[in-house]
């Protein structure tokens, strides 16, 4: 999703579905961690025309149940996840119709909704489409700088923070799932949010209350791209770009349900709907409790004349809609307190050294030492490094440490530690130097550790094994 | 069977130096024998056996289209496998000659397929050929064919940072050649139909004041309003087969809401109600041309369930031609011989019941044929 302008351009993720993954080469997966390995080092200065990160950054790619991160789901859908944070998730919701709109500090997102969005994104998937699941690979990153599970596009185009490198909380939405899943859920609220001075409301008759599944219809709406007819990608349910209308709806479930699941037919709020309604099967098992919901029924005028064309422009103010009937309430238990515990852990950051050095031959060569990331902890600590000085190479931007409690596929590549290479730029050394490499551990993570680098300059004079220092 | 895969003929002239890749066009045929010399294909053997239905039928990762006996929807015969981005499924469509089908695809290694991603336009020949012919036109915009089978209309959208980006038309030859037809940056475009000579192109554009109709040449000459369609999103746009009147539907709201439809006559630009004797709530949509100049639209009952209706050249009451009391009828295509009439029968009293739907073949008798079990269906076109 996109917070800005460029949020018609809203594409899905090119992901295996669970029943391909699970017979995924594996193989295929293992070289493609190796090839990772071997990229040459990133320098910490910024590059451009990438996006948050030069190379996608580690994850932990929980098991194919998608437990952890569909509960994930149902923490943030009822800001357990982390509460009133302004990044990961909102302050307050708005509450009330156009004429008595009021912030309510009751934050909270339907969890079926959530789940259901983040199948259409990603396959609910936080790593990449290679990384078997029970692993610890590459981040998912599309063309388009979506990351992970929500793929998360706002902010993520380029480097935020200092220096021109990845910030804090882009390492954390590109490495953690629950950081991701907060930022999404955050910025379906921020779409529910904009109205009513930007977006319109659904539930004029029902106070849009953000409890029933059916007002939400605008904000995922918006979560794609509010875009309506004569956009490159209209997401207005009666555009002609769908040819079909009435439409058999879409399902997520298996092919054979007696419903669509052509992707191509839909606008994106009925993809969602759907598949909350019919969700995917993973293992023979729904991945959530069908969420069943109605949509504006176009051929009543209370519903249909709000979505005249005519109305169709900026602020919407005449699109409000009553909620559509037969409402529905997300049925889906609110979590315990300990869930958050389960999601999160309780991650320690651990770097195995406070100095390496690194031997370089200036304007030749450099020999990388190595620092090893650990969680003395659980759950996942994601981490970003970044560097005092320029000519610091690291051989990543951010990454995980991965608890013992996490469950990793005996086949799968998942090395719970990280190691970070350390190097320098030998055309940037005229002489022997020091820097510090800072490795933050990130939300519960905390603590932050830094590495001294020394810097030996060995110089060649004329007889090879000798070195001037 | 034998099995033939057919990747290795994909040509590219019109792409010399693309990076597509042969499984991004995708394409099995089947034949039944081989003697030594070139096999016909199967698209090839379903020629001159009468009519057929073409049907696309959706996969995961790959379409089929199937051509199927109306007379007996047992009769079967797959005549191409088309790959594409897994979950988008393809537009296919029959030439006029019924030789060739152009389809719009997303490549099946799309890096990250989405709706509005670049999507391949490409060109299937009777001989199981396929050819693609350009890689970053719109995938939810059908082909529109020439009346000659030698070319076809694609839409191409360039998206923009703020505001929806232009769209063009495409005139995408067999041969490779292409050229644009008109380019709009105030309305989304969408092609309708050639007239019936081939000396214009119908197109509607839409934007925040309504639809309108436009004629063009070919070449990109002579761009003229045909007719204001509505102030409101018309959609379903039918060219008769005579050329000399547009069908269409639209939402109409105010006093008394209805969806309607409308046809125009392109001569005059005058637009009349298709189903003149019909009042109350109305819901008329989805038209079909029979080959003798009637239309055919969808009716919901006030009771539920849908039929479908015909009406005459001028208008007038609907006479029945389907009972759909459980679900609608959405008529799709006559045959070319008048007889049949293929509809996709949607589960559900009205359209926010919307269930499941499947294409089926309804006869003057009103005999009911299914012709898939899957959902998703599409008409690709009928075989003479």
């Amino acid at each position: 999703m996109k917070m800005g302008g460029r949020e018609g351009l809203r594409r899905h993720a090119g992901r295996l579905p669970a029943q391909c993954l699970s017979h995924a080469p594996r193989l295929l997966a293992a070289a493609a961690l190796s090839l990772t390995a071997l990229l040459p080092l990133r320098a910490t200065t910024p590059h451009a025309g990438a996006c948050a990160f030069v190379d996608p950054p580690t994850t932990y790619e929980a098991t194919e149940d998608r437990k952890l991160y569909l509960r994930a789901m149902e923490l943030a859908g009822n800001d357990m996840l982390f509460p009133h944070d302004p990044f990961f998730s909102q302050a307050s919701i708005e509450v009330g119709t156009r004429s008595n709109r009021t912030n309510s500090p009751d934050v909270y997102v339907p969890p079926s909704l959530l789940k259901a969005i983040s199948w259409i994104e990603s396959v609910t998937s936080q790593g990449a489409g290679a990384l078997p699941f029970g692993a610890i690979g590459p981040a998912l990153v599309s063309f388009d700088c979506g990351y992970g599970i929500s793929q998360v596009t706002s902010g993520m185009t380029a480097p935020v923070g200092e220096a021109g490198q990845p910030s804090d909380q882009q390492a954390m939405v590109a490495t953690h799932f629950a950081y991701n899943v907060g930022r999404g859920a955050a910025i379906l609220l921020d779409k529910w949010n904009a109205a009513p001075s930007d977006r319109p409301i659904v539930g004029i008759d029902t106070n849009s209350d953000p409890h029933i599944v059916e007002n939400w219809y605008y904000a995922i709406w918006s979560y794609n791209g509010f875009t309506g007819p004569g956009a490159n990608r209209s997401n207005h349910p009666l555009d002609p770009i769908y040819g079909s209308w009435p439409r058999t709806p879409y399902s997520c479930g298996p092919s054979t349900d007696g419903l669509s699941h052509n992707r191509s037919l839909f606008p994106y709020q009925e993809l969602v709907y759907g598949c909350a309604a019919h969700p995917p099967q993973v293992q023979g098992q729904p991945l959530w409790t069908a969420q069943p919901s109605t949509l504006p029924d176009l051929k009543n005028p209370y519903w249909r004349a709000p979505l005249d064309l005519a109305n169709f422009q900026y602020p919407y103010n005449k699109m409000d809609l009553p909620t559509p009937k037969p409402l529905h309430m997300d049925t889906t238990p609110k979590p315990d307190l300990l869930a958050r515990l389960v999601v999160l852990g309780l991650p320690r950051l651990a770097v195995d050294r406070p100095i390496v050095l690194v031997n370089v031959r200036p304007g030749q060569s450099a020999t990388p030492a190595e620092v090893r990331i650990s969680n003395d902890g659980s759950g996942i600590v994601p981490w970003r490094v970044s560097a005092n000085k320029s000519w610091i190479k690291v051989s990543q931007q951010a990454g995980v440490a991965v608890g013992s409690d996490l469950a990793c596929k005996p086949s799968a590549p998942c090395e719970r530690t990280a190691v970070l290479k350390i190097s320098v730029d030998p055309s940037k050394i005229l002489g022997s130097d020091a820097a510090v490499v800072r490795i933050a551990g990130l939300g519960g993570g905390g603590a932050t550790q830094d590495v001294a680098v020394f810097v030996k300059v060995n110089v060649a004079i004329g007889v090879p094994g000798t070195t001037k220092n | 069977m034998l099995i033939v895969r057919v990747l290795s003929a994909v040509a590219k002239p019109a792409l010399a130096g693309g990076a597509l890749t042969a499984a991004a066009a995708g394409g099995f045929f089947a034949v039944d024998k081989f003697h030594g010399q070139q096999p016909p294909s199967a698209f090839q053997q379903v020629q001159g056996h009468g009519q057929k239905l073409l049907i696309s039928e959706f996969g995961e990762r790959s379409d089929a289209i199937v051509a199927i006996d109306p007379a007996d929807v047992s009769q079967r015969k797959t005549i191409a496998q088309i790959d594409h981005a897994q979950g988008f499924g393809v537009f296919p469509v029959l030439s006029p000659d019924g030789q060739a089908i152009a389809y719009t695809a997303l490549p099946a290694n799309a890096a990250k397929p989405a709706p509005d991603a670049p999507a391949l336009a490409a060109v299937v020949d009777v001989k199981g050929k396929a050819t693609i012919l350009a890689d970053d036109i719109d995938l939810l915009v059908p082909p529109i064919w020439s009346p000659d089978s030698t070319s076809f209309v694609a839409r191409k959208n360039t998206a923009q940072a703020e505001g929806a980006g232009s769209f063009e038309l495409l005139l995408l030859h067999r041969d490779g050649a292409r050229s644009s037809i008109t380019t709009w940056n105030t309305a989304a475009v969408f092609p309708i139909a050639f007239a019936p000579d081939g000396s214009a192109l119908y197109f509607a554009t839409l934007n925040a004041k309504g639809t309108d109709l436009y004629r063009v040449a070919p070449d990109g000459s002579g761009e003229t309003m045909v007719a204001h369609l509505s102030d409101q999103i018309a959609r379903n746009w039918k060219l008769s087969p005579d050329g000399a009147k547009l069908a269409y539907s639209v939402t109409e709201s105010g006093a008394a809401p209805a969806v309607v439809t409308k046809t125009l006559e392109l001569k005059s630009g005058v637009a009349a109600e298709a189903v003149v004797a019909a009042a109350g709530d109305r819901s008329e949509f989805n038209p079909a041309w029979n080959s003798d100049g009637r239309l055919t639209v969808a009716s919901v009952k006030a009771a539920g369930g849908g039929d479908a209706v015909s009406v005459g050249v001028s208008g007038g009451d609907a006479q029945r031609l389907t009972t759909n009391d459980a679900g609608i009828d959405l008529p799709l295509g006559w045959s070319p011989d008048g007889g049949t009439l293929a509809v996709r029968a949607v589960d559900g009293k009205t359209p926010l019941d919307a269930g499941e739907g499947h294409v089926e073949l309804v006869d003057g008798d009103g005999r009911r044929d299914r012709v898939s079990d899957g959902v998703d269906v599409l008409i690709v076109g009928w075989l003479r």
